[in-house]
C-alpha cells in the first residue's frame, strides 16, 4: 500500500461504537453553562459596582479633621447677628451668598459702631473664682498669682485694678491670662450680640446661655501686631455685669492694654502658642459663671 | 424564540455529531475520549448558539473541537489509546479495516499539533485557509505543519506496508 494523504480521508469511515451522547444531554449542559456564564457576569458587575460605590463614598466623605482640632474647639453654636426673619429664609436657601440677605455672619467682618464698655473695679471674688477655674481647666499648667498691670484708666470709669493678669506656665513657656470687668444696660443677650465682633474678629463667637440667663461668649483667637495672639471670652450676667477673660501667648505691657493700642511685649522669651484651647477657655468661663 | 433556537440546534446536532465524533477519534485514537471531546464541543456551541451564524457554525465547531483536543494534550489528560508498536502488516491480510487501523496507529505517532493539521486538512477535507482559521494560525504555518506532519506519518508508517 502506497501511503498518500488521500488515504487519511478513509478514517471517517469504518465501524464505530454507537454514540452515547444525546441532544438532551448537550442541551442540558449547554443551558447550565449559559446560566453559569450569566452568574459570573452578574457577580463581576456587582463587584465592580460595589468597588465603584465604595470609592465614591470614600472620595465624597468629608476629610477627617486633624486630631489636634478635635476636642479643642467648643461645640457651642456660633452667634448669628441677623434678624430672625433672615435666619429663617437663610435656613432654606442655598449655600451660595445671597446679596439680599447679606454676608454670612460666620465668615464676614462686621461694620459699624460697637458699644463701649464701662469698666469697673474687679472684685476679689472674681479673682478667686477665675483662678480656681483656671486650675481646674488647666491641670497641666502652672497658674501664677494675680497682679494689677494697669495704671492707666481704660475707657469708662476705673482705676489701677481695672485689669489684672497672671502667668500661665506650661511646656511651651510662659503665657498670660487677664481679666477685666465692666457693666452694661439692657439684656445680656442683646449686649452680647452687640459685642459679637468687638475684638476685630471676622468669625462669629460661640455662645452658650445658662439656665440663669448668663450669656457666655467665646471669641476666636485674633492675631495682632508683634506676634501677639489674644483669645477672649465674655461672661454677661443678667444684672448688667460683664467679665472679660483674655488668654495671650505672651505678657504684654500695660500700655497695650488700652483699647485700640498695638500690643507691646513686656519682655521675656517669645511664645507663639496660646496657653489654652478654645474649649478650655470656654470651660474656664463656665466654671467661673457657675461658681 | 428559545424553541426555534433549540430546533435549529437539534437539526445541526443530529446532522453532524457522528462526523465530529469520528474526527475527534482520528485526533485522539480513543472512542470514549472522542465522545467527550465532541460532546464538550457541541455544549460550547449550544451555549453560543444565539451568536453563531448557521453558515459559520461548522467552522466554529471545528475550532472548538481542535482546541479542546490540543488542550487535553497540553494538560496530559487525554487517555489516548497508545500503540506501542505499529504492526508490520495489516491484521487480517488485505482488509480495508485492517489498513485503516495501521494508518490510524501511524497517525497517532505524529505530534499532536501536526496531527491536528493533518486530520483537519485530509480527514475533514478542509482547505489550507479553513485549517488556518480553525487553528488560529497563518496559512504558511498550516502548509509547513502539513509537510512535517506527512513526513512524520510516513516515517511512522511500517516499511513493509509502504513497499506493498
Amino acid at each position: 500500500m502506497q501511503l498518500d494523504e488521500g488515504a487519511l480521508s478513509t478514517l471517517l469511515d469504518g465501524p464505530a461504537p454507537a454514540p452515547t451522547t444525546t441532544l438532551a444531554v448537550v442541551v442540558r449542559r449547554g443551558r447550565r453553562q449559559v446560566h453559569l456564564r450569566a452568574l459570573s457576569v452578574a457577580t463581576v458587575v456587582v463587584l465592580v459596582i460595589g468597588m465603584v460605590s465604595g470609592f465614591v463614598v470614600v472620595a465624597a466623605s468629608p476629610p477627617v479633621s486633624p486630631p489636634v482640632a478635635a476636642g479643642k474647639e467648643l461645640d457651642w453654636p456660633q452667634v448669628d447677628v441677623r434678624p430672625p426673619w433672615m435666619r429663617t429664609v437663610r435656613a432654606s436657601a442655598p449655600a451660595v451668598p445671597d446679596p439680599l440677605l447679606g454676608p454670612d455672619p460666620v465668615s464676614a467682618c462686621p461694620t459699624g459702631v460697637q458699644p463701649q464698655l464701662a469698666f469697673t473695679s474687679i472684685e476679689t471674688t472674681d479673682l478667686l473664682k477665675v483662678q480656681t477655674a483656671l486650675v481646674r481647666a488647666l491641670p497641666e499648667t502652672k497658674v501664677g498669682t494675680w497682679q494689677g498691670v494697669s495704671s492707666i484708666s481704660l475707657t469708662g470709669t476705673g482705676g489701677v485694678t481695672n485689669i489684672v493678669e497672671l502667668d500661665l506656665t506650661d511646656s511651651d513657656g510662659v503665657a498670660s491670662f487677664s481679666i477685666s470687668r465692666g457693666s452694661f444696660t439692657g439684656s445680656a443677650t442683646d449686649y452680647a450680640t452687640a459685642l459679637a465682633f468687638v475684638d476685630g474678629n471676622c468669625a462669629a463667637p460661640k455662645r452658650r446661655t445658662t439656665s440663669e440667663g448668663t450669656v457666655i461668649q467665646v471669641y476666636p483667637p485674633v492675631p495682632e501686631a508683634n506676634q501677639v495672639v489674644r483669645m477672649k471670652a465674655r461672661v454677661f450676667w443678667p444684672d448688667g455685669k460683664v467679665l472679660i477673660l483674655e488668654a495671650r501667648n505672651v505678657r504684654v505691657s500695660a500700655y497695650s492694654a488700652r483699647v485700640g493700642m498695638p500690643s507691646v511685649f513686656d519682655g521675656g522669651p517669645v511664645r507663639y502658642s496660646l496657653p489654652m484651647t478654645e474649649r478650655q477657655l470656654g470651660e474656664v468661663a463656665e466654671l467661673y459663671a457657675a461658681a | 424564540m428559545l424553541r426555534v433556537r433549540d430546533e435549529e440546534f437539534a437539526e445541526f446536532f443530529s446532522a453532524r455529531f457522528d462526523t465530529y465524533r469520528r474526527i475527534a477519534h482520528a485526533l485522539c485514537g480513543n472512542w470514549s475520549v472522542a465522545e467527550e471531546l465532541a460532546q464538550e464541543s457541541f455544549v460550547k456551541v449550544y451555549a453560543r448558539w444565539p451568536k453563531v451564524r448557521i453558515e459559520s457554525a461548522d467552522a466554529y465547531l471545528r475550532t472548538v473541537l481542535t482546541r479542546a483536543f490540543l488542550d487535553t494534550k497540553r494538560r496530559g489528560l487525554a487517555k489516548e489509546q497508545s500503540v506501542a508498536e505499529v504492526p508490520d502488516s495489516p491484521v487480517g491480510g488485505e482488509s480495508a479495516v485492517a489498513e485503516q487501523e495501521v494508518l490510524r496507529a501511524a497517525l497517532l505517532g505524529v505530534p499532536p499539533g501536526q496531527r491536528a493539521v493533518l486530520v483537519l486538512r485530509f480527514v475533514a477535507d478542509l482547505s489550507v485557509e479553513e485549517v488556518a482559521v480553525a487553528l488560529g494560525c497563518s496559512v504558511g504555518t498550516v502548509k509547513s505543519q502539513t509537510a512535517r506532519g506527512l513526513a512524520a506519518l510516513r516515517a511512522a508508517y511500517p516499511e513493509s506496508v509502504r513497499c506493498n
